[in-house]
């Protein structure tokens, strides 16, 4: 099983791009995935499409931001036997640290789970936001492995190296993958990437 | 000369120097866990509330203790709605200044939302246990209530729209101020705003839009006569300084904060800092073991004035019981946990022995089993027994009954051979029943003569 965990802030298009790469594991790969968000509402999952994508959905809650490990946790336990899949998205709430997440789903979460952190950087919003949130968005960028720079069709092709170099500066050692999370052909790239963890 | 732990907090937000370090459990929902309330409920209903706070203070000794752990109350009064859960405070799901740039006028009145339930559970828990332990007022921070009612464009309106933003904070102090004059006149000893998002921006922005605000309210609290404590989550380090700047007489931080680092910064305002037990990690994953190492770690590598032995926030709805009176003994008594530790590390490293365990399949009578750590050392596990020697008191020979315990080699190869994670437990017919929760005798009893 195959855990990633997907952080950004709010509004950087985590659900869309969660809810897109699930659906392409799901039809081009042909795996069972297990999708861990923060608001089912966001992206309107029903039965309807729990049936479409053969995809379990389940919510995170809690109050404070500190009360979303625990609820994690216990879905991620129960996994291997009441979810059986090959891959688990997990949406990390918008303003939570992963790093806060990823030492205790490793000690935690079913022992045979590769785990996989990913940080969402809004291309549009990315270095005004870390003017105000510089200590979230800092922690955000380099506790990940992988840097998904989103949004890329709404800047111009000088903002996006702005960004770009503001991000791998922050994480030099990190991939860097530059999409929208509306283009398929973006979201298949991701899930080759997301396969070979 | 004893204190109780009223004064002990006192003591501690006065600056001055204390006997012992007080601890004050942050049993928000957990509380009702205790008395198997589900969260919803123990927030909407008052008994259940009220019940679970005396559990609380039977089970945990503390030192101060907050009526709830709600940051959503406000929030829900001024038209944002909630999600609720079973095992979680509820969550904000909708933001109704989301699409508007005015700024409300409304008020708040105690008789609001929930309000009448906490102000009736403080006034009832105050006449009860208020002469011996410091009651906490607990409410949402004007930053994290304006990020409630705007939803995440707060963080742009920060950069770009200035002059809304503290016309909108302006509005959430007024709500803040309003909540602790309620608090006050319900008698708590010590109001706390608890501003999550607060660690979240750079101390920058703290000072264009917190700080002014912040020092109204801990004006405002001083005035009272009350004691204040400023609550942030997460890794708030960088802005803790300007934390301390605005005058509150004491910080709780959570465990993503180095808290020796905090604490010196704390300790140059002569500012009290609460914290910071994980709460994953070692509450509601770890043993009692684990909660009482990391309490005792906490006493031996931090100076004791200015300081609140407390859960880094609120404490997860289903902390096993053991780990919260597990950190509460480590509190009282230091001396004799930290030998209680240090025995239980060298005999963990004993062979196994060979025990048979009782055909539990073929039985003629259900068989009864208490496992415990040390039921002298241990304050969980005298509770647990206490009730089991109750039941096998009433019950004779009803059941077949065995006490077995960890400072024992024997004992300790049966509870490997049975699988015994957690201490204290109590089995019946070779099924764990108990472990997180201490169940009455009456409990015990019935689920004996079912088995």
């Amino acid at each position: 099983m195959q855990l990633a965990l997907i952080s950004g802030f709010l509004g950087s298009g985590k659900t869309t791009l969660v809810t897109a790469l699930a659906k392409n594991l799901v039809e081009k790969h042909r795996q069972k995935v297990l999708l861990i968000v923060n608001d089912v509402g966001e992206i309107g999952v029903d039965g309807q499409l729990m049936k479409q994508f053969d995809t379990q959905v389940y919510e995170l809650y809690g109050g404070c931001i500190c009360g979303h490990l625990p609820n994690l946790i216990h879905i991620l336990q129960e996994a291997p036997e009441k979810y059986p899949v090959d891959h688990v998205l997990v949406e990390a709430s918008g303003i939570a640290k992963p790093s806060n997440f990823v030492h205790t789903i490793i000690k935690y979460g079913p022992e045979t789970m590769k785990t996989k952190v990913l940080a969402l950087a809004d291309a549009q919003r990315w270095l005004e936001l870390y003017e105000v949130l510089e200590p979230l968005l800092e922690s955000q960028i380099k506790s990940a492995e992988l840097i998904i720079i989103n949004k890329i069709d709404t800047v111009t092709s000088q903002e996006l190296e702005q960004v770009t170099k503001a991000v791998s500066d922050l994480n030099p050692e990190a991939q860097i993958i530059k999409l929208s999370a509306y283009n398929q052909d973006d979201i298949a790239g991701l899930a080759e990437v997301i396969n070979h963890v | 000369m004893k204190h109780t732990g009223k004064e002990l907090i006192s003591k501690v937000m006065r600056h001055e120097e204390v006997p012992r370090v007080p601890w004050v459990p942050f049993t928000g929902v957990h509380a009702g866990f205790l008395k198997n309330y589900a969260a919803d409920e123990v927030l909407q209903d008052a008994d259940k509330l009220y019940e679970s706070l005396l559990e609380v203070v039977r089970l945990y000794k503390p030192d101060g203790m907050p009526i709830c752990f709600d940051l959503q109350l406000e929030a829900e009064i001024l038209g944002c709605e909630l999600q609720w859960a079973k095992d979680a405070p509820p969550s904000v799901i909708s933001h109704p200044l989301a699409d508007t740039d005015e700024i409300p006028n409304t008020t708040i009145s105690k008789n609001d939302g929930r309000l009448p339930l906490v102000f009736d559970v403080t006034k009832r828990i105050k006449k009860q246990v208020g002469d011996e332990i410091a009651i906490y007022g607990l409410f949402c921070g004007p930053f994290t209530l304006a990020s409630h009612l705007r939803g995440s464009k707060i963080f742009m309106n920060m950069l770009k729209n200035p002059d809304y933003m503290n016309k909108l904070m302006a509005y959430c102090t007024e709500i803040a101020l309003t909540m602790v004059d309620f608090y006050i006149e319900a008698g708590v000893d010590v109001v706390a705003p608890v501003d999550p998002l607060i660690s979240q921006i750079s101390p920058k922005h703290f000072n264009a839009y917190c700080s002014e605000n912040y020092k109204k309210i801990f004006k405002r609290i001083r005035e009272k006569g009350a004691f204040s404590s400023f609550f942030v989550c997460g890794n708030a380090i960088k802005n803790i300084e300007v934390m301390c700047q605005t005058g509150p007489d004491g910080i709780s931080v959570d465990e993503n904060l180095p808290m020796k680092e905090a604490k010196e910064i704390t300790d140059r305002y002569n500012v009290a800092i609460g914290g910071n037990i994980p709460l994953t990690t070692v509450m509601l994953f770890g043993n009692q073991q684990d909660n009482m190492k990391f309490v005792i770690d906490m006493l031996d590598n931090l100076s004791h004035k200015n300081l609140i032995i407390s859960p880094g926030c609120d404490m997860p709805y289903n902390v096993p019981a053991q780990n919260g009176i597990a950190c509460a003994q480590a509190v009282h008594d230091p001396e004799k946990t930290r030998k209680f530790v240090e025995n239980y590390k060298k005999v963990d490293d004993i062979e196994d022995i060979e025990v048979e365990l009782p055909d539990y399949e073929n039985r003629t009578k259900p068989i009864v089993e208490i496992f415990t750590l040390d039921p002298v050392a241990c304050a969980a596990c005298t509770y647990m027994l206490a009730v089991w020697e109750e039941a096998r008191k009433e019950l004779g020979s009803f059941a077949e009954w065995g006490d077995y315990r960890y400072n024992i080699k024997e004992d300790i190869a049966r509870m490997r051979k049975l699988g015994v994670k957690n201490l204290p437990s109590i089995y019946i017919n070779g099924k764990l029943r108990y472990d997180s929760l201490i169940p009455s005798k009456e409990e015990l009893i019935n689920e004996i003569r079912k088995a």
